[in-house]
């Protein structure tokens, strides 16, 4: 036997070394949790890093090469994404640009933060993210080339609120949309001092006109069917139904032409069809070879922003939100635009880098535009606002089955250029923004991973006033709720609700829930003070 | 030789009698056994009253001698919950066997605004719904209802079935109720009856004479409160409108000692019925259930009185069921639904009820769970429309959790009663994935069983039970 065996030790030593022994291990079993829960506490913060919002205006995921797309549309943010977070279900709380952005810029529901159209203000005491920054102490600026940040009064507003510099550019006379924003400016803003930096960017070029001033990668020169020199704006695109391009009319013109600020033009122009058309697949491929020239377009400009970052050295500390305010609609429900709530333009992309996490993982679990602000709060470890949104930053850092959103909500007030300003009334559709929207005059739609339950409260006032039921001379006739099941119909074509009758009043309590909660009070329909019954 | 096969002969007898013995041991206590047919019943109403406050169930204090000694010839549940927190409600779902949104006598009036008062009534709102005591006398019962009125007077429909109905008094207790109990038996002598046998006694509103002192009051008491019905109103008023009132524990002290010492009066009153009962020599051919509708609170979550929220003060109610000749004694841990008595009536007296009244039923009868320990209780929803002041739903599981959540608000909260009985620690924000497994559970329910009306926007002015109320 060794001098040293433990048997040769004597036998209160023998003891006293057990006692030990289990004590030592009573303690590591005792101080273990405690040991793990410091391995998984949450995020390690990224102190005083610089942020980027980028808001790609009108990008489908399923357009983007990065998301599976045959075409090589994203070949830069696809590099740039190799070392980032990419979402596979990350949904915009809206489907119109000022409305669904200011979602992510507040981390609130439209409803909830005001801005439910074109023109409505913005809650005085509902904090935007520029606000926030720049109350720690961020140097703030937005450039882009998103007119819809812009247009109108409150637009401006509401989305240059905490900027320091507001470079996001005017409207012109349509088609001429300056479509990408003069690059120099900003290059020189992100060196300008030492101090940490919020850059929203919003990019406007796959935006209609698609392809604004895009090389033509994907757009044939041969095309020569009847939409070629036309601008594909929204004049145009409106005027499309199923595969008729309807032609223009006269009367309302104005109306239609009035709102959006384009300068009044009484006459049809001299391109707008005169006649019916019926549009051919080939032309349906145009219109999205144009399209995917946007895409491509804004991704080629964007590596003007990645190499700048590589150049001085940003990206070490500076975190990248590249995200779309909502898609686009090539047909799929019988329009090429972005009018309604369907997937196509309600499922966006989302990727982000954040330095002090390890990134290059795909994230399939749901998350709102809502969800964006507080969990870039969590990353900057700035505490104590109050928002509608759930942070994934936690969740990022753990396995993914620690993601806790079950569902999306999605509103949708009526597109005013779909509001047909009555012959000889232009003011009449100022009127509905205002007055309606504040009624609850807009579809809600609930959407888990499998199902998606919409409830269409709008279909009264869009029986009467929809621009296309004017155009195509039908009425919409809407139903009340559809319910789709987006495993086995994922194009929204064959609305299930009877067949599933319990699953729909599920979700459309759950959805009814979340209005309450998220609508202001007194935009509630009449009957609601409370008015307590008698006691006996 | 012959003493040997006498001792075998005996033997023999003996192992037969033992067996025999053991055989009818076993018997009494299977469900056979607790049949009772052509046996009266009696549903005692004892309103107000929470199980934490009942001696044989864990309270200190010896408040309820006759109610122990009930439970110890009979069965007493631990964990019986009642499908809602106030009186309205809450008798209405055990005399139909449904959820109030189901029968939808959920508040006094069906229709409540500044232009029109509807008052709610069973048959009215819910024409298709019949009660325990239409079904009983359906089956040649005698029917009497002796009660206090307010939640349970008969034009809210209590009355439905009952060839007598007594509600003359607000706010009634058990001494009016065993009043006029008497003069009815003695009309009946000989007759099976089915009774409900009701009283305030401990309600905030019920009568207590002037000066009283309660036996289990503190010894020094320099509070304010005097303990009068004018008080409990206006604190219960002030905690509606405030969210919390404001007491200190000597007021607390004082208010729990006063609800126990008029526990203690009521539980002698009860005792003086069982007495009647047993001159009469009803009790051997009785069914007797003892329930509340809802308990009372006492600063547990910073109010007083009931019906506001679905916390355990207002929906953990004692339940004692006793069968006569069958040894009891037991007290059951199983999770059950007040929801549960009517059901388990039917099954004791082997009364079918034909439909619509069986599809009708909401509850599970809870006659097994008196002799196998081994089943399990059951999950149990709960909801409130309290005077169109909150709309509440909850779902208490049988394994001890309840999540409720508040219509109006969205607000979601979530206890774990085992280590958390006086649900003090809301754990919404950390156990998620209970959150989420019971949150799917309560919306099911709503939707499935309730049949909670869609397309009504949920305000607390509309009442998310009657459709067409809320016009869009």
């Amino acid at each position: 036997m060794a001098k040293n065996d433990f048997r040769s030790l004597a036998p209160a030593r023998r003891v006293l070394t057990q006692i030990i022994v289990l004590l030592s291990v009573l303690a590591a079993v005792l101080l273990l949790p405690n040991f793990s829960g410091y391995l998984q506490r949450p995020i390690q913060v990224c102190q005083k890093c610089n942020v980027i919002l980028i808001s790609l205006d009108s990008f489908r995921p399923d357009h983007t090469s990065l998301y599976g797309y045959a075409r090589d549309t994203t070949p830069n943010i696809d590099r740039f994404a190799k070392s980032a977070f990419v979402f596979d279900s990350y949904f915009a709380a809206s489907y119109l640009t000022p409305i669904s952005e200011m979602s992510v810029h507040t981390g609130k529901y439209p409803f909830a933060n005001g801005v439910i159209n074109f023109q409505a203000p913005l809650k005085k005491d509902v904090k935007t993210m520029a606000q926030i920054l720049h109350e720690q102490g961020y140097r703030t600026a937005a450039f882009g080339s998103s007119p819809e940040f812009r247009y109108y009064e409150a637009l401006l507003k509401n989305f240059s609120r905490g900027f320091d510099r507001y470079e996001v550019a005017p409207m012109v006379r349509a088609p001429e949309r300056p479509s990408l924003p003069d690059w120099k400016p900003i290059d020189q803003w992100l060196t300008k001092d030492q101090k940490p930096f919020f850059l929203w960017l919003a990019i406007g070029n796959a935006h209609w006109p698609y392809g604004q001033d895009a090389p033509l990668r994907f757009t044939s020169p041969s095309y020569r069917g009847p939409l070629r020199n036309i601008p594909l704006a929204s004049p145009l695109l409106t005027h499309i139904d199923g595969t008729t391009l309807y032609k223009f009319r006269t009367e309302n013109v104005t109306g239609w032409y009035g709102m959006t600020g384009y300068t009044p033009q009484p006459h049809i122009p001299a391109w707008a069809p005169k006649t019916n058309i019926t549009l051919t697949a080939d032309d349906f491929s145009y219109i999205k070879d144009r399209y995917d020239d946007g895409v491509r377009n804004a991704d080629q400009y964007l590596q003007k922003l990645f190499s700048a970052l590589s150049r001085y050295q940003l990206l070490q500390n500076t975190i990248v939100i590249i995200q779309s305010e909502h898609g686009e609609e090539l047909g799929e429900h019988g329009h090429i635009a972005h009018d309604d709530i369907w997937e196509a333009t309600t499922r966006v992309p989302l990727i982000i880098k954040n330095p002090v996490l390890a990134g290059d993982r795909r994230i399939p679990d749901l998350i709102s535009g809502v969800d964006i602000l507080p969990t870039l709060l969590d990353f900057l470890g700035i505490k104590g606002m109050a928002t509608d949104g759930e942070s994934f930053a936690v969740s990022l850092s753990g396995k993914s089955d620690s993601f806790s959103r079950r569902e999306v909500f999605i509103t949708r007030t009526p597109l005013f250029e779909r509001l047909l300003a009555t012959p000889g009334n232009p003011h009449r559709v100022r009127e509905f923004i205002t007055k309606d929207d504040a009624e609850h005059f807009y579809d809600t739609a609930i959407r888990t991973a499998e199902w998606k339950l919409i409830h269409r409260k709008a279909r009264g006032m869009l029986d009467k006033f929809s621009w296309w039921s004017y155009l195509t001379g039908q009425a919409e006739r809407r139903k009340e709720y559809e319910l789709y099941n987006l495993r086995n119909d994922p194009g929204e074509h064959e609305n299930i609700l009877q067949k599933f009758p319990e699953i729909a009043k599920v979700l459309l309590l759950k959805l009814e829930v979340w209005e309450l909660r998220t609508a202001p009070k007194e935009n509630l329909p009449p009957q609601n003070t409370k008015e307590i019954q008698e006691y006996f | 030789m012959k003493s040997k096969y006498v001792i075998i002969f005996l033997l023999f007898i003996l192992l037969a009698a033992v067996s025999g013995f053991l055989y009818f041991q076993k018997r009494k206590n299977t469900p056979a056994a607790l049949a009772c047919r052509g046996c009266n019943v009696i549903f005692i109403g004892f309103d107000s009253l929470q199980a934490a406050h009942v001696h044989h169930l864990g309270y200190p204090r010896e408040t309820t001698p006759t109610l122990d000694r009930l439970a110890g010839e009979g069965f007493s549940f631990s964990q019986a919950i009642s499908p809602a927190s106030w009186t309205v409600p809450g008798f209405m779902s055990v005399f139909t066997s449904t959820f109030p949104s189901v029968h939808k006598v959920v508040n006094r009036w069906a229709v409540y605004t500044k232009t029109q008062k509807i008052p709610s009534n069973l048959k009215k709102l819910s024409p298709n719904i019949k009660t325990i005591t239409e079904i009983m006398k359906d089956h040649g019962y005698r029917t009497g209802g002796f009660t206090g009125d307010a939640g349970v007077s008969g034009a809210i429909g209590y009355n439905q079935g009952f060839e007598v109905y007594t509600d003359e008094k607000l706010f009634g207790g058990m001494d009016n109720s065993l009043n006029h109990t008497r003069s009815w038996l003695d009309q009946h002598k000989g007759e099976k009856f089915f009774m409900f046998f009701h009283g305030y006694d401990v309600h905030g509103q019920f009568d207590i004479a002037s000066g009283y002192q309660s036996p289990f009051a503190p010894q020094v008491y320099h509070g304010p409160y005097k303990g009068t019905k004018a008080e409990q109103a206006k604190l219960r008023e002030e905690g509606l409108k405030n969210g919390a009132i404001s007491l200190t524990a000597a007021d607390v002290a004082f208010w729990r000692a006063w609800y126990d010492g008029k526990i203690r009066d009521a539980d002698a009153r009860l005792g003086a019925f069982i007495e009647e009962l047993s001159k009469r020599g009803l009790l051997d051919h009785t069914v007797i259930v003892l329930f509340a509708d809802h308990g009372t609170e006492f600063y547990e979550h910073k109010r007083f009185d009931h019906g506001y929220t679905l916390y355990d003060e207002l929906v953990r109610v004692p339940l004692i069921i006793r069968i006569p000749g069958v040894r009891g004694g037991r007290i059951i841990s199983q999770q059950v639904s007040t929801l549960d008595v009517v059901p388990a009536i039917l099954e004791i007296l082997g009364l079918n009820p034909g439909e619509p009244f069986k599809s009708q039923m909401q509850g599970q009868s809870l006659v097994s769970l008196l002799t196998d320990t081994k089943r399990p209780g059951h999950d149990v929803f709960i909801e409130t429309d309290y005077r169109n002041y909150t709309h509440k739903r909850a779902i208490r599981t049988d394994d001890g959790w309840k999540f409720i959540l508040t219509l109006e608000s969205g607000q979601e909260e979530l206890y774990s009663l085992k280590p958390d009985p006086q649900e003090q620690n809301n754990l919404i924000g950390t156990e998620r994935k209970k959150a989420d497994e019971f949150r799917e559970k309560l919306f099911r329910h709503l939707a499935q069983t309730l049949h909670t009306p869609v397309g009504q926007p949920l305000s607390s002015q509309c009442l998310p039970v009657y459709p067409g109320q809320c016009p869009l």
